[in-house]
């Protein structure tokens, strides 16, 4: 194997891996601050790319305005799944893993309803190559990659520096510590849920030209992103990041050097290991002390 | 119509009562310490009068209105700050951060900073821990932290769970003195306090609960003198 073989698939590892931060961090947002895992976040990731689907090729208009949209609308469902059925169980978490199973499902089979069950395809956005060095690179998926960076970036900068970033950060570290400051904790775990959920639209939305577009095509990046949020450390954005990328890489490597198809086993086997042999993942302490 | 009136409060954590038919006033100005002994109730009270748990019976009034059907970020709103029970800060945000989010439900950007500089005065040492993540600090320094993001919410009641809990006596003291300011500035205290020793020299009048009931009350001196409360309370 070369240097620059290796290289290449380093950065295209690093590339589709900064998606796959997108799409998992969303899901880890939820959990840090919830303290629930919503499975359905990967039928909300489909939506995304429905969405994008039905203003790209079915109104014909441009991709950034898809884009919006599908964040936006996503966003918006997000917000009502909280509202409507995770709020009243949340604080019974196999009843919150249930119902959002539940809501995935419901989710799949009204995309089959709307959009009917055949796979369909988003046309790229971006054509043609860029030079990276003295390696070629897809411009759709640096471009991708990049719009993923910024929209992190901005998440980050919102939680970090905004009113509303603190006390989100506040009802994640003692909820009631946060109602007595009086922070409305329930209104900010609606806003936590969209923004999750806005976030895997986003990241669907970016990486739609690159999959089919089908029903139940969330629950690959759904498994992807569990592997993720474990893999960098509950309740970590940042290791999230860390090990998007690294699951970005490892994946590549693997289609490369065994098979296609052996990509999922390997999140799946990183998944396991990782729990065997760390359980709070790369960034993740044992238990928030008080 | 007093300040704060809590009328045959009953509260109970499924089917075991915490507290059973509590009444207790507080008048504006005015420093009141509840006593009383481990798993006596005064927890649940406070954080009854805050909203965090819903009375089976009873009720609270503040200002005129009523609170036990509030939910707290509103009963914050009305002018009552919570400084709780084990502190409950935000170990991995800064002492900075912490305090801004005691005046999270202010607006008046000017007079929060202004308060913040009254806060140094009262608490030195947290002007130099300003970039220090909470969970870093002292127990002594925590319990500053505390008390003082109370105090940004600007409050005219100030709820005050064990402020002493788990300090050393000299921290103990400097706790109590900065409370001794915080009440010359003109804020009512309700304090919640194990240690009868240094609750009842702190405030005007007291109240004593027991599993759940208020066996006492009375202006803090005379329960100072009173032979049940000296034995019981004060080890003398
Ligand atoms: N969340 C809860 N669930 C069930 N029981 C509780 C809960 N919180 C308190 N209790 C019970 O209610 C009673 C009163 O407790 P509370 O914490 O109000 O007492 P306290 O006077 O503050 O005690 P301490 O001095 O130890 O802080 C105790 O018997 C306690 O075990
Ligand atoms: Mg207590």
């Amino acid at each position: 194997m070369t240097a620059s073989l290796f290289f290449g698939l380093l950065v295209s590892g690093v590339l589709i891996g900064g998606l796959y931060a997108l799409a998992a961090i969303g899901l880890s947002l939820i959990m840090g601050v919830m303290r629930v895992v919503n499975v359905a976040h990967g039928a909300l990731y489909m939506l995304g790319a429905f969405f994008v689907y039905t203003v790209t090729v079915q109104w014909g208009l441009p991709f950034p305005i898809a884009m919006v949209v599908a964040v936006a609308a996503v966003f918006a469902v997000g917000v009502v799944v909280e509202r409507l059925i995770v709020r009243p169980v949340r604080h019974e978490e196999v009843n919150v893993l249930i119902i959002t199973f539940a809501a995935a499902f419901v989710l799949e089979e009204l995309a089959k309803f709307i959009w009917n069950p055949r796979y369909k395809n988003i046309p790229p956005y971006i054509e043609g190559n860029v030079s990276v060095g003295a390696l070629q690179v897809d411009q759709q998926r640096l471009v991708a990659f990049l719009v993923a960076v910024v929209l992190i970036g901005i998440l980050f900068a919102l939680i970090r520096h905004t009113r509303t970033g603190k006390a989100i950060r506040m009802v994640a570290q003692d909820e009631e510590a946060a109602l007595l400051l009086g922070i409305h904790v329930e209104r900010l775990h609606m806003l936590t849920f969209g923004l999750g959920a806005a976030l895997a639209a986003a990241a669907a939305a970016l990486l739609g030209p690159l999959y089919l577009v089908y029903p139940a095509m969330g629950w690959n990046p759904l498994l992807r992103s569990f592997a993720i949020v474990i893999l960098g450390g509950m309740g970590s954005l940042e290791g999230t990041i860390v090990a998007g990328l690294l699951m970005g890489v490892i994946e590549v490597m693997t289609g490369y050097f065994i098979s296609d198809r052996m990509t999922t086993v390997a999140t799946f086997a990183v998944l396991v290991l990782i729990i065997f042999l760390r359980p709070t993942g790369l960034f993740g302490h044992p238990v928030e002390e008080r | 119509m007093s300040f704060l009136r809590v009328n045959a409060l009953s509260v109970a954590y499924g089917k075991a009562y915490a507290l059973r038919g509590v009444s207790l006033h507080v008048e504006e100005g005015e420093s009141v310490a509840i006593i009383g002994p481990n798993g006596a109730g005064k927890t649940t009270l406070l954080r009854a009068i805050s909203g965090l748990v819903r009375p089976a019976d009873g009720d609270i009034w503040f200002d005129n209105v009523r609170l036990d059907r509030l939910p707290p970020h509103e009963i914050v709103r009305l002018g009552i700050a919570h400084a709780p029970e084990h502190r409950r800060l935000a170990p991995q945000m800064t002492v900075l951060e912490n305090l801004e989010l005691g005046a999270y439900h202010r607006r008046d950007r000017k007079a929060i900073r202004q308060d913040m500089e009254h806060i140094f005065e009262l608490f030195p040492r947290l002007r130099e821990r300003l970039g220090q993540h909470a969970g870093t600090l002292s127990g002594g320094e925590q319990q500053m932290l505390t008390i003082a993001r109370a105090l940004m919410a600007r409050p005219r009641l100030l709820l005050l769970d064990e402020p002493s809990l788990g300090l050393a006596p000299l921290v103990k003291k400097s706790i109590f003195d900065a409370l001794a300011r915080i009440q010359q500035d003109g804020v009512t205290v309700l304090l919640a306090e194990q240690d009868a020793s240094l609750a009842l020299p702190a405030v005007s009048r007291a109240y004593v609960l027991e599993s759940g009931r208020m066996v006492m009350e009375g202006p803090s001196q005379m329960l100072r003198q009173n032979d049940y409360v000296r034995q019981t309370y004060l080890g003398l």
